[in-house]
């Protein structure tokens, strides 16, 4: 190999993608046109850049696709819609509590009672979705930031 | 409300190259639609995006790839054979002697991808497969303009070397 066959050899790749200036290009296709060895390797490239080329893309389904449309701005509204929902009950329930307590004639020992059973199932609501948050902090598919 | 219906449409334009992408580079289908997911988030939640589509593919593919390889340092990859299992049969109708040499030279370069440095590989799947330009490698990989063409290069010498060990051997 000649000293002007590696340094034509070198810009093989870019002469192959057109990536070179219009000089440099003439120059290669000058050379290979009198070098049978890089005409080879050449023809080589060229040959293996075709059959990258033809190698089968794996396609998402309609199905799949969809959810990665579909799934960003509904975050945003699901945000928004738990928000109103936990304010809204939280008022009414803090009203109703209210009006129980100071106006309602039923005795205070079945007040009381009433507000523990209620108070008891509220408790329980919180636990699980306690665990559900804590699940969903650890969990390891989570999105990694750029 | 236009943002969403503008990046939505890229992404639906851009997204299926991607993917097999990084269905090529996890050998997984689950975890690329993961990687998807994850990329099109991070990607909604930048506060410019390019709306012109070449840019938009450009960063899309850029940030594939960065999550791609995040989760392969996660996993420490389980490099599986699950990559030449998958039947092919979806253009069977053609002449069958095309179809099958087709079938010959796809199996054998796939091999030989297989057996690059995930550099080589990455760099010849975005020119080739791809279609992406000097200038746009040089922005996905982070590097200089000027060392894609001699990394790509290099990359297509070690792969014609490992096409020739596999002719040899067969």
């Amino acid at each position: 190999m000649t000293e002007l066959c590696s340094s034509i050899e070198a810009k093989l790749s870019g002469y192959l993608d057109g990536e070179l200036t219009q000089q440099e290009s003439q120059r290669v296709h000058n050379h290979l046109q009198q070098c049978e060895q890089c005409n080879q390797l050449y023809r080589d490239l060229k040959s293996m850049q075709q059959d990258v080329a033809q190698l089968e893309k794996k396609t998402m389904s309609e199905e799949q696709l969809e959810t990665l449309m579909t799934d960003k701005p509904a975050k945003t509204f699901e945000w928004a819609g738990w928000l109103l929902l936990i304010g809204g009950i939280a008022v009414i329930v803090g009203y109703l509590a209210y009006q129980f307590f100071t106006q309602d004639t039923t005795a205070l020992w079945l007040k009381l009672t009433i507000s523990a059973i209620y108070g008891g199932v509220a408790f329980l609501l919180l636990t699980v979705l306690r665990q559900r948050l804590i699940a969903r902090k650890t969990d390891r598919y989570k999105g990694v930031d750029l | 409300m236009t943002r969403i219906r503008v990046v939505n449409q890229l992404i639906q334009q851009h997204s299926q190259g991607a993917y097999a992408m990084a269905v090529q580079m996890l050998r997984c289908k689950d975890d690329a639609q993961d990687v998807m997911q994850d990329a099109c988030y991070a990607l909604l939640r930048q506060a410019r995006l390019p709306k012109d589509s070449s840019q938009f593919r450009m960063l899309l593919f850029k940030v594939v790839r960065n999550k791609v390889i995040d989760r392969v340092r996660a996993q420490k990859v389980r490099r599986s054979e699950s990559w030449n299992e998958e039947s092919v049969a979806a253009n069977e109708q053609q002449n069958p002697e095309t179809y099958w040499q087709q079938q010959q030279a796809q199996t054998s370069i796939k091999k030989a991808l297989a057996a690059l440095s995930l550099e080589h590989r990455d760099i010849i799947l975005l020119k080739d497969w791809q279609g992406f330009s000097y200038a746009e490698i040089a922005n996905i990989l982070e590097i200089e303009a000027g060392t894609v063409m001699s990394r790509l290069h290099r990359a297509r010498l070690a792969l014609r070397q490992q096409m020739k060990l596999s002719e040899g051997e067969s």
